[in-house]
């Protein structure tokens, strides 16, 4: 699954630490999901759209056959 | 709640630490010996985990996140798996061309648990590189 977390976050001026205090997830966990390393449970996708103000559409995109165990 | 598991950490190697004592004072210092250097290694690993834990949590960050869930489940399926399978072939192995030779069961189950914890440890490390 792709996403667009380095762009916008890039955008606001934020650190990988702050925003995983946002969403309340460790520093670690943002650095993967922005490798595109690791797929986020809805909650997550949910607590990171809404710190960019998004819907999760806009933030996570699915590529055909982008399934993975992470 | 976090507090309270520290609590039980210590109050377990304090019991462990007095076991060890009283087996070096009983005359079997090679385990006592050993298991008391062995608590103070899992010591000085809580003391250090619980720093990082508090730095994380004093920074806002959540150190059990998801991820961290979702790798240690991924690591306890992985290691039990190759665990299962390796001590599989031992047997098979073991029961054709082995020799039969006397072991102490105590000793064989340490070093089974060992293997399990480095299995875990190892795939948690793992999965943390590929996750």
């Amino acid at each position: 699954m792709n996403n667009r977390l380095r762009e916008l976050r890039e955008k606001a001026g934020m650190t990988q630490e702050e925003l995983a205090a946002l969403a309340g997830v460790s520093r670690q966990t943002i650095i993967s999901l922005e490798k595109g390393k690791y797929n986020p449970s809805i909650i997550l996708a949910y607590s990171l759209s809404k710190v960019f103000n998004m819907s999760i559409e806009d933030l996570f995109l699915l590529q055909e056959g982008g399934r993975n165990n992470g | 709640m976090a507090s309270n598991t520290r609590l039980i950490k210590y109050l377990i190697l304090a019991l462990m630490a007095g076991i060890a004592v009283w087996q070096i004072a009983a005359g079997n210092s090679p385990f006592g010996t050993g298991l008391l250097i062995g608590i103070i290694i899992a010591a000085g690993s809580v003391e250090i985990k619980q720093r990082r834990i508090s730095e994380l949590q004093r920074k806002g960050l959540n150190p059990y996140d998801e991820r961290a869930w979702s790798l240690a489940g991924m690591a306890a399926y992985g290691s039990i798996r190759i665990y299962a399978i390796s001590l599989a072939l031992i047997i098979l192995a073991g029961s054709i061309w082995g020799p039969q030779i006397k072991v102490n069961p105590y000793n064989l189950l340490g070093l089974c648990l060992c293997a399990l914890l480095g299995l875990y440890v190892g795939s948690y490390y793992y999965y943390n590189q590929k996750f």
